[in-house]
């Protein structure tokens, strides 16, 4: 092993450790992952997303998803989210030797623990972890003299923006990076058109697929018009809300000191002497945007400000940050900045606490279906007891409740199979149009189980809960299931055991 | 100079405002403050602590707390304390000036900062706030050129001794390094001078307590209490030290200890003037901490409660420490005028956000769900007298002796010794007592939560509480509060 990349193989190596934390058996189970997987047996049972399952995520998750269930499900999953990872490790080590940082593998270390930080990750196979691992190799191309490098650039472009579009914004600095005037001498329309041409390689096949199953108008209501309408604009945190509510989650998921460090060095580096101070202020906006995501709508349930329902908004900052303190420590012209014994002492602060948060989850790993609560519900234990087929089961107002689905491997009787917008807006489905479809569809199929979350207090509007309960009452009763106070397990009346 | 005045201006003033967020009005409501209030009200009209009321805290606290009721109650309280801290802050301030300490405001302001985090102090008038106090005016005596100060050093760590024991520890490093550092006064001189200083704190305490026949009782229990009973439940390792990180976190003191950890460490490594005193520095910032080692202190649930407040004296420990590495260290980075600033946006950011977003959203004492829960207004209409109130088990509602003016029907005046030890009272026989004097006094009311089943670790204790409690009380119903705490005597027969 070559000495000079000891330091190579020590990041490669912890990328690889911290990912077998997140194996199948102790991968974290969530709505939204469950939901992806569903999305992703849907389409290889010959269903198209957004016609057949309604969800506001951009395509790109649910074709991995089903991807990876071809190729072998849980371990496939794994392998490819593991080896991204270690992707984005190496390009950002070799990156950081190339500009003879004193402790290259310092950043790629940072990234990978902030990552993996169990407190806000929840788990492997989230968006935005993927999206954060592209940002990465994103800056890593924009950093390399590649020839093909716009191509790449337009490429990772696409695949972040297919994925979680509002991702793109914290590229985009480092995108007007490449494209400023410096000695790349190619001719700014050869840059752009390698970008869209890249852009394309990702964007004509998506657009193709959705033209040729007629869902091109559903798939831009869904994964486009709906974020921008109601999924940003209806709910509403005054800014130190929103302030109060980054604090809170840097300081729960342990990010604090990576945050502030790397934002201090970075502010501070502006009024040191500096090589690239556009490199510096662009990763400084890159930081701001990548937790963008954050303003772009309340999304945590008035008034509990709180909640932390959505840490993983901030999961970007595992690769933007680590960028940061690239961007301050490769360029510093400031003795102190420079000085191996003071980025010695600011990398012990940068890691010491997202470290310790990874050993102590490394140390108290806990089997996968010990964190499934919904799992070991015993409405659940009895659905999957009984085992219905496709369209005989329905999750309603749970999204953990897709598990069962996945675990039965059955399709739903309605196209949505998640339906917290009634909690969130408080002008969604107003008519109950969308409500009694889900009621239609469920007499059409005659379901046989429905797995009922949705109490009062869940609706905003008190008289979708009123028309959903009476359409239960009617056509439902209730399973008699003990110690199962936060479902009702529903039964078709009048059908057989 | 004029910028030094106008510095120590800024410090005061810092000082000042971070001490006003716990004026009288804003202060939170805490069971061991109240208690301690209490006691100092209780000693105003005769009583003396551990004969006439239980508790495991050494007696400085409760004379401040008398001192503080005969100065006007808690605004005379609020003047000791704020008057303490803006004391630590001059000291502290010229300690650094003396040293020529680069940034000599920063040491002190982070101890105000720190000393006033709402997350970790719960308040003010808290013993470890006192020790805090006791730290930085220890540290600076240390350092100043006094002939009298192993004397003071002895002073201090008495007075240090008798607000909380805990916290001498704390001060050793320095004692030793008091001891054997070089010095025109030879060894034998000063460790006699040690000695004076404390027996100037320990003879007149004692003296007082054999003159109210109360020796016995002090020794049993803010000594013995501590050494046999308090310290027996027992975390492991792992917890403790999950403990420290949480709070550290929680309480946002998490990046200021990391920076001051690592500049202290490298200090040590790396060249540096007085490494003995930088040694000693490191070591008091961690033996601040020591209390959480000494016990588990479950309060019944079988699952970690932090203690947060534990963790104040560290406002001492790490300034001190920080001024030790800035002023001492010579090859550290933070010798190089422009290496300061990121550390110094690094230690009081996060400090300055919490002190920040607590003043901006002070909460009024009367708007404490305790001082204004409905069975506290009850009581406010129908005023009890004295041993006419009892509080059972909700510490918070022991405010109610002082507001009402009265005193508890018995010396147990809080109680929580039955909900952390196995082995505690096996016979009942001090449950049964306090039973007794409730009936001697024919107290009219009692506050206790009986749905609160982590009270007890004996079930046979909850029972017999039940049975005396049923057998002669009944609940008074408040509206909209679904909970029964307040209960009143039975009409007797």
């Amino acid at each position: 092993m070559n000495k000079k990349h000891l330091g190579g193989w020590f990041a490669l190596a912890a990328s690889l450790l911290l990912s077998m934390m997140y194996l199948p058996a102790y991968n974290f189970v969530s709505g939204d992952k469950e939901i992806y997987r569903y999305i992703g047996r849907v389409i290889l049972k010959g269903g198209v997303p957004y016609r057949d399952v309604f969800d506001h995520k951009p395509p790109l998750i649910f074709f991995l998803n089903a991807a990876e269930i071809g190729l072998g499900g849980d371990w496939a999953q794994w392998v490819f989210d593991a080896g991204l990872a270690l992707l984005a490790t190496g390009c950002f080590y070799k990156v950081c030797r190339r500009f003879q940082l004193p402790y290259p593998w310092l950043p790629s270390l940072l990234f990978n623990l902030m990552l993996r930080d169990h407190l806000l990750c929840l788990g492997m196979g989230m968006t935005r972890e993927y999206t954060a691992m592209l940002l990465l190799i994103f800056f890593c191309v924009a950093m390399t003299r590649s020839r093909f490098r716009y191509y790449w650039l337009g490429l990772l472009g696409g695949l972040t923006f297919f994925t979680q579009q509002d991702q793109v914004l914290a590229l985009l600095p480092f995108g007007l990076y490449a494209f400023l005037p410096r000695e790349d001498q190619r001719p700014f329309w050869r840059r752009f058109l390698g970008s869209t041409v890249g852009f394309a390689t990702v964007a004509l096949p998506v657009l193709g697929y959705f033209a040729a199953t007629h869902t091109l108008d559903l798939f831009w209501q869904d994964a486009f018009l709906f974020n921008i309408g109601p999924y940003t604009h209806t709910l509403k945190e005054s800014n130190w809300d929103h302030w109060r509510k980054i604090k809170a989650t840097l300081d729960q998921g342990n990010y604090e000191m990576p945050a502030m460090v790397s934002m201090t060095l970075g502010i501070g580096a502006l009024f040191f002497r500096h090589e690239n101070k556009r490199l510096l202020i662009l990763s400084l906006v890159a930081v701001f945007l990548s937790i963008s995501t954050e303003f772009m709508g309340g999304r945590d349930l008035r008034p509990m400000i709180y909640e932390m329902g959505f840490t993983h908004y901030f999961l970007p900052l595992s690769a933007s940050l680590p960028i940061l303190l690239f961007a301050v420590f490769a360029f510093t012209q400031e003795p102190v900045l420079k000085d191996p014994k003071a980025q010695a002492i600011y990398g012990v602060l940068l890691c010491a606490s997202v470290a310790y948060t990874n050993i102590q989850h490394g140390l108290h790993l806990r089997r996968r279906e010990k964190l499934n609560f919904t799992a070991n519900s015993p409405a659940v234990q009895y659905l999957l007891q009984h085992r219905p087929g496709d369209y005989q089961f329905y999750s309603f107002f749970n999204d953990d409740g897709t598990y069962v689905y996945n675990q039965l491997g059955t399709i739903g009787p309605s196209r949505f199979v998640y339906q917290h917008m009634y909690i969130l807006y408080d002008n969604w489905d107003s008519d109950h149009r969308l409500l009694k479809g889900i009621e239609q569809d469920l007499l059409q199929h005659r379901t046989h189980y429905v797995l009922d979350h949705g109490f009062a207090k869940y609706f905003r509007d008190q008289s979708a809960f009123a028309e959903w309960r009476s359409f239960l009452l009617r056509y439902y009763e209730p399973v008699d299931i003990k110690d199962a106070p936060y479902v009702i397990l529903w039964k078709w009346k009048g059908s057989a055991e | 100079m004029r910028t030094g005045r106008y510095t120590l201006l800024f410090l005061m003033a810092a000082s000042l405002v971070l001490s006003l967020f716990y004026c009288p009005p804003f202060d939170l409501g805490i069971s061991d403050k109240e208690i301690f209030t209490y006691i100092g009200w209780a000693m105003s009209k005769g009583l003396v602590p551990y004969r006439d009321f239980v508790d495991h805290k050494p007696p400085l606290i409760y004379f401040v707390h008398l001192a503080g009721i005969a100065a006007g109650g808690p605004w005379g309280l609020w003047v000791i304390n704020a008057g303490l801290a803006l004391l630590a802050t001059v000291l502290f301030y010229n300690c650094c000036r003396r040293h020529r300490v680069p940034f000599a405001w920063l040491p002190p302001l982070l101890f105000n900062l720190m000393l006033r985090d709402n997350l970790i102090s719960e308040g003010i008038n808290m013993t470890r706030e006192y020790t805090a106090f006791l730290y930085i005016f220890f540290f600076c005596t240390l350092m100043s050129r006094t002939r009298y100060r192993h004397y003071l050093l002895g002073m201090l760590s008495g007075l240090t001794f008798f607000m909380q024991q805990d916290q001498l520890p704390a001060l050793i490093p320095f004692l030793l390094y008091a001891i054997f550092t070089i010095d025109p006064v030879p060894v034998g001189r000063r460790i006699a001078y040690l000695a004076a200083g404390f027996f100037t704190v320990l003879v007149p305490l004692v003296a007082w307590f054999v003159l109210h026949q109360a020796a016995a009782d002090l020794w049993q229990q803010a000594f013995l209490f501590n050494w046999q009973t308090y310290t027996t439940q027992r975390k492991s390792f792992g917890d403790h030290f999950r403990s420290i990180k949480r709070v550290l976190d929680e309480g946002n003191y998490e990046i200021a200890f990391m920076v001051a950890l690592i500049l202290g460490c490298t200090a040590l490594i790396g060249r540096s003037r007085k490494k003995g005193l930088i040694g000693a520095a490191l070591a008091g910032m961690l033996l601040t901490m020591i209390p959480e080692f000494l016990g588990g202190r479950f309060n019944g649930y079988e699952t970690v409660i932090d203690y947060v407040y534990y963790f104040l004296p560290l406002s001492a420990g790490l300034s001190v420490l920080l001024f030790t590495v800035v002023a001492f260290d010579d090859e550290n980075i933070v010798q190089r005028p422009m290496a300061r600033l990121p550390l110094v946006v690094l230690l009081c950011a996060s400090l300055v956000y919490t002190a920040f977003q607590h003043g901006t959203h002070l909460l009024r004492r009367s708007e404490d769900p305790v001082i204004g829960s409905p069975e506290l207004n009850y009581l406010r209409r129908h005023r009890p007298d004295n041993y006419q109130l009892f509080v059972f088990q909700d510490d918070d509602y022991i405010a109610a002796y002082y507001e009402f003016r009265i005193l508890s029907p018995s010396r147990w005046i809080y109680q929580h010794f039955w909900s952390w030890y196995d082995t505690w009272d096996p016979d009942g026989r001090i449950l049964r007592s306090i039973g007794d004097s409730l009936q001697r006094h024919h107290t009219t009311y009692i506050i206790t939560d009986i749905d609160k089943t982590p009270s007890f670790r004996n079930p046979q204790h909850r029972a017999l509480w039940l049975s005396f409690l049923t057998s002669h009380y009944d609940p008074v119903p408040m509206p909209g509060n679904h909970r029964t705490l307040l209960w009143k005597l039975k009409p007797q027969p």
